[in-house]
């Protein structure tokens, strides 16, 4: 079933276009990323799902209903939703407990209904203890946890989050992402959430719509979008990946230095003869010596150490395959090399994502 | 053996008795004649009978009659009036310029400014011309439209009193207000919005209460503005015979002179003052949620829609009644052989400024002596200033903070009660200053030294002490790091602060009315001398003449400084 519809969306601010022909459909209970740089026009598109800016072309649809289109739009306070702000923008003039049944309180509900549900939510973030505090005398991250309760305790069927981490210490932060995804799995609200951090994205989606200047690049799975970028970009911006550019010739790959077989890559046929391929350090195995008695022996080719990082828990080496090119490629902490030894690189093409140029 | 001893001993002195702390103690010493003496000798002249030897009569006869004690009711309820009426004044207004797509913003701006230069007695008299009973002129249009008897406003009364200081007094409450509303961020609000409150609703639910602090600041502001304030008071209560704490001072310190006397009144008003300054810190400090969560979040303008017109009509009505009208009359007298037959040609004259400058024996010495003792008021206000917070700022002695405590003392004592304690520290023998030119000087520098102070720390505080640093690690001296980097980052800010403590000086009424002799008249002095002879034509041309004064150095602050000039926090 369908919660929420954006179809073709897109805003201009004076001229200038922040979002593109943005189209999406979440499902009832699904946590949706939005995921970008800074001024991709995240924000704003959660913006206009909230209601707070109208789309200058096509509309959002609620539960069928229509919410937003160009013409009209229904204010915030129509919409049902919650939100979480990046400033977590708790009222510094209420106690816990008052923040968190703002909410309930315009909602009409009995005095006892808002004081019962209430001490529900705030057991549920673990802030029983601190109701009758005010937000000036509490941690950073207990603030973020006011402003959870405070957006759940209406039980919204769209919850939505502006980096509702970013202001967060780094332990802090990893601790949050699970407790959001928790609470969002706890109570099966829609979750469309924004955020510049790849790793919080990954763990928390259950899909990412990967934005960069206005435009959706790739809408997909956590797991895919890892390991099958479509573009050049989402290869980028998530994980760290060596390009490698070849040429189609016959029956083989051509990179610099080396080739490989075209028969074990997929799809190649409608990429034209110029192809990059995207290839993650990790998935490159390393050998002192050409392994012998192998299938796929064609997969192996040798190059020679040029530099090298040690990270404690791995090892990062910059390796020339011959052509003047660099291929980076990790390895466990006790697979030991040094700058100028020849050492051997598995390439192999399922874990090669093709990408257009 | 024995000189060596001697010259380690002399070093030792010489490094311990450096130029700081000689710095340190002169700066304290004149701190304490400016500051800390008159409320001394204040405090305890008022136990002092005219004759020598302790007494209590001062207060027994300064609250001994019911008169007296009136002028206190009437004070407390006129400050109480002026402060509530300040806020439903400017409140609207700083909302809608600050959070709203309000049109005009700009110029509402523009003449807010122009409502806080303008001095009070200036406006208090121009809306003798447009609200004295029958003759002014809202008075003459009413019964001319409506064929009435007699007009309706009477300015000479209670209410009068209260809304020609309140309409004067407000911009105080706008700058606090728009400040606050400034630091709430957007978000606050969305997130009301997002959970079902509507636009009006989350204003008085969230917004409002945030910047409650600042109101109660910019109340308590108001308050003791309108408690303490002669000028207005002179024009308006007096006429009216609305007794008043200031009045009643001026009385005590008229013939025959009660300088006891008046120590012994202003004593409940120092106290009240003081009283109601700290609570204000208190409140400002305590509750100042807004800075403590007003990180992150932009600020979007709220569309208000057909009704942001209402709103602008609202502005231009208050500004029309502080700004537009008053100039207009006052500009209309000022070059009118009567004022009250109106705009014609055959009524258009130079004869007043002619009479001013030319005839009069004493408006040319006036306007000469509130230049020179301005000037030398903010100059010396100002090196006072530039030198405690250098030294304080900079930790360069201990016990940094007893200077600033007092450098900001002054801004705690009415005007007025300043003035008497100046008279009862400086007056008599051996000094015997009263009169001169000196007592007026000292009585400004101290009385605006809090705004050259307030500035020149900010000023300071703004320039990163690694600056200096860096000079003397190249080799240079302390004071050649002051004189080529300090002195050039400080130049545009102290010029500000010098126009800003100019500009105050040469407006000030309370202590140059107290503490003026036969030749140091000051133009607003002089201003209150022409109130008795009731010549309108001749006071507008020297309220023309004042307003043109404040108006140039107010421009060249503008220019130099830039918008913040006045606006922003010199007076806190």
């Amino acid at each position: 079933m369908i919660r929420l519809a954006i179809r073709n969306v897109g805003r201009d601010f004076g001229g200038v276009v922040a979002v593109r022909d943005f189209s999406l459909e979440l499902a009832v209970g699904e946590f949706v990323t939005l995921l970008g740089p800074s001024g991709c026009g995240k924000t704003t598109m959660l913006r206009m799902i909230a209601g707070f800016i109208p789309p200058s072309r096509g509309t959002i649809e609620l539960n069928g209903r229509l919410v937003s289109s160009p013409s009209a739009s229904a204010p915030p306070e129509k919409r049902g939703m919650s939100m979480i702000f990046q400033s977590y923008a708790i009222w510094p003039h209420m106690t816990v407990a008052e923040n968190v049944a703002f909410g309930l309180k315009l909602r009409r509900l009995s005095a006892n209904e808002i004081r019962r549900r209430v001490d529900e939510i705030l057991g549920v973030v673990r802030l029983s203890e601190l109701a009758a505090r005010y937000p000036a005398e509490l941690s950073g991250g207990q603030q973020q946890r006011v402003a959870l309760a405070r957006a759940i305790v209406i039980q919204p069927e769209v919850l939505l989050l502006d980096e509702p981490l970013s202001n967060l210490d780094a332990n802090l932060r990893e601790e949050m992402r699970f407790e959001i995804r928790r609470l969002h799995d706890e109570f099966g609200m829609t979750t469309v959430y924004v955020t510049h951090d790849q790793a919080e994205a990954m763990v928390m989606s259950d899909r990412i719509v990967v934005m960069n200047q206005g435009s959706i690049e790739q809408i997909d799975t956590p797991y895919n979008l890892y390991n099958s970028p479509r573009t050049k970009f989402v290869a980028s911006f998530i994980g760290r990946t060596n390009f490698l550019v070849a040429t189609r010739n016959r029956d083989e790959v051509v990179f610099r230095g080396f080739s490989l077989p075209a028969s074990h890559f997929h799809q190649l046929e409608d990429l034209g003869p110029q192809i990059l391929f995207c290839l993650r350090p990790q998935s490159i195995r390393l050998s002192q010596s050409k392994p012998a008695g192998i299938e796929q022996e064609e997969f192996w080719i040798e190059g020679k150490v040029v530099s090298r990082s040690y990270f404690g828990d791995h090892w990062d080496y910059s390796i020339d395959p011959g052509g003047g090119m660099t291929i980076i490629a990790s390895a466990e902490r006790r697979q030991q090399f040094h700058v100028g030894d020849a050492v051997w690189l598995e390439l192999n093409p399922k874990d090669m994502a093709a990408i257009r140029i | 053996m024995e000189t060596l001893w001697h010259r380690w001993d002399v070093t030792k002195i010489l490094r311990s008795w450096d130029v700081t702390k000689i710095l340190w103690v002169s700066l304290a010493l004149v701190l304490i004649a400016l500051v800390a003496n008159p409320l001394l000798r204040l405090f305890m002249i008022s136990f002092e009978s005219p004759a020598g030897g302790l007494t209590l009569g001062n207060y027994i006869e300064a609250f001994g009659r019911s008169r007296y004690l009136v002028g206190f009711r009437n004070s407390l309820l006129l400050g109480f009036n002026v402060a509530c009426l300040c806020l439903l004044f400017a409140v609207p207004m700083a909302w809608g310029v600050s959070r709203t797509n309000m049109p005009g913003k700009k110029l509402v701006q523009v003449l807010v400014l122009s409502t806080f230069v303008t001095p009070p007695f200036l406006g208090a008299t121009s809306w003798i011309l447009l609200a004295g009973p029958n003759a002014g002129w809202i008075n003459r249009a009413y019964m001319g439209i409506f064929g009435a008897e007699s007009g309706i406003l009477n300015i000479y009364s209670f209410p009068g009193l209260v809304f020609v200081i309140a309409i004067y007094s407000f911009p105080y409450t706008f700058v606090f207000a728009t400040a606050a509303l400034g630091l709430v961020s957007s978000e606050m609000e969305d997130a009301a919005n997002i959970l079902g409150a509507g636009q009006l609703k989350a204003t008085f639910a969230v917004t409002l209460p945030l910047i409650t602090p600042a109101l109660l600041g910019a109340w308590i502001l108001t308050f003791l503005e309108a408690m303490a304030i002669i000028g207005s008071s002179i024009i308006v209560a007096l006429p009216a015979k609305i007794n008043l704490v200031t009045l009643q001072l001026w009385e005590f310190f008229g013939y025959p002179l009660k300088v006891e006397v008046a120590a012994a009144y202003s004593m409940p008003l120092l106290l009240i003052t003081m009283g109601l300054f700290w609570l204000q810190q208190r409140i400002m400090r305590r509750k100042s949620y807004v800075s403590l969560t007003g990180r992150g979040g932009e600020r979007r303008l709220i569309d208000l829609g057909r009704f942001r017109w209402v709103l602008l009509a609202y502005s231009a009505l208050i500004l029309s009644l502080s700004i537009i009208l008053p100039y207009l009359v006052l500009l209309q007298a000022a070059f009118a052989k009567a004022w009250a037959r109106g705009v014609s040609w055959n009524n258009l004259t130079l004869a007043n400024f002619h009479y001013l400058l030319f005839e009069h024996s004493l408006v040319k010495q006036s306007i000469l002596n509130t230049f020179l003792y301005s000037s030398a008021a903010a100059t010396i206000a100002l090196a006072l200033a530039i030198s405690i917070a250098y030294i304080v700022n900079r930790r360069l002695v201990p016990f940094g903070h007893v200077l600033s405590t007092l450098a900001f003392a002054p801004f705690v004592i009415p005007g007025l009660v300043l003035a008497i304690g100046f008279y009862a520290a400086y007056a008599p023998p051996p000094l015997a200053l009263a009169g001169t030119a000196a007592i007026l000087v000292l009585a400004f520098v101290t009385r605006f030294l809090p705004i050259a102070y307030a500035n020149a720390s900010a000023a300071i505080r703004g320039i990163n002490p690694e600056m200096e640093d860096a000079v003397t690690i190249l080799g240079g001296s302390r004071l050649l790091a002051i004189r080529r980097v300090v002195g050039p980052l400080l130049k545009r800010s102290l010029l500000g602060a010098w126009l800003l403590v100019f500009i105050a000086a040469s407006r000030e009424v309370s202590s140059a009315l107290f503490l003026y002799g036969p030749k140091t008249r000051t133009m607003s002095v002089m201003f209150f001398d022409l109130t008795e002879g009731g010549n309108f034509e001749h006071l507008s041309g020297l309220a023309i003449i004042l307003l043109f004064t404040t108006l140039i150095f107010v421009l060249i602050g503008l220019m130099a400084v830039g918008r913040d000039f006045m606006l922003s926090k010199g007076s806190e």
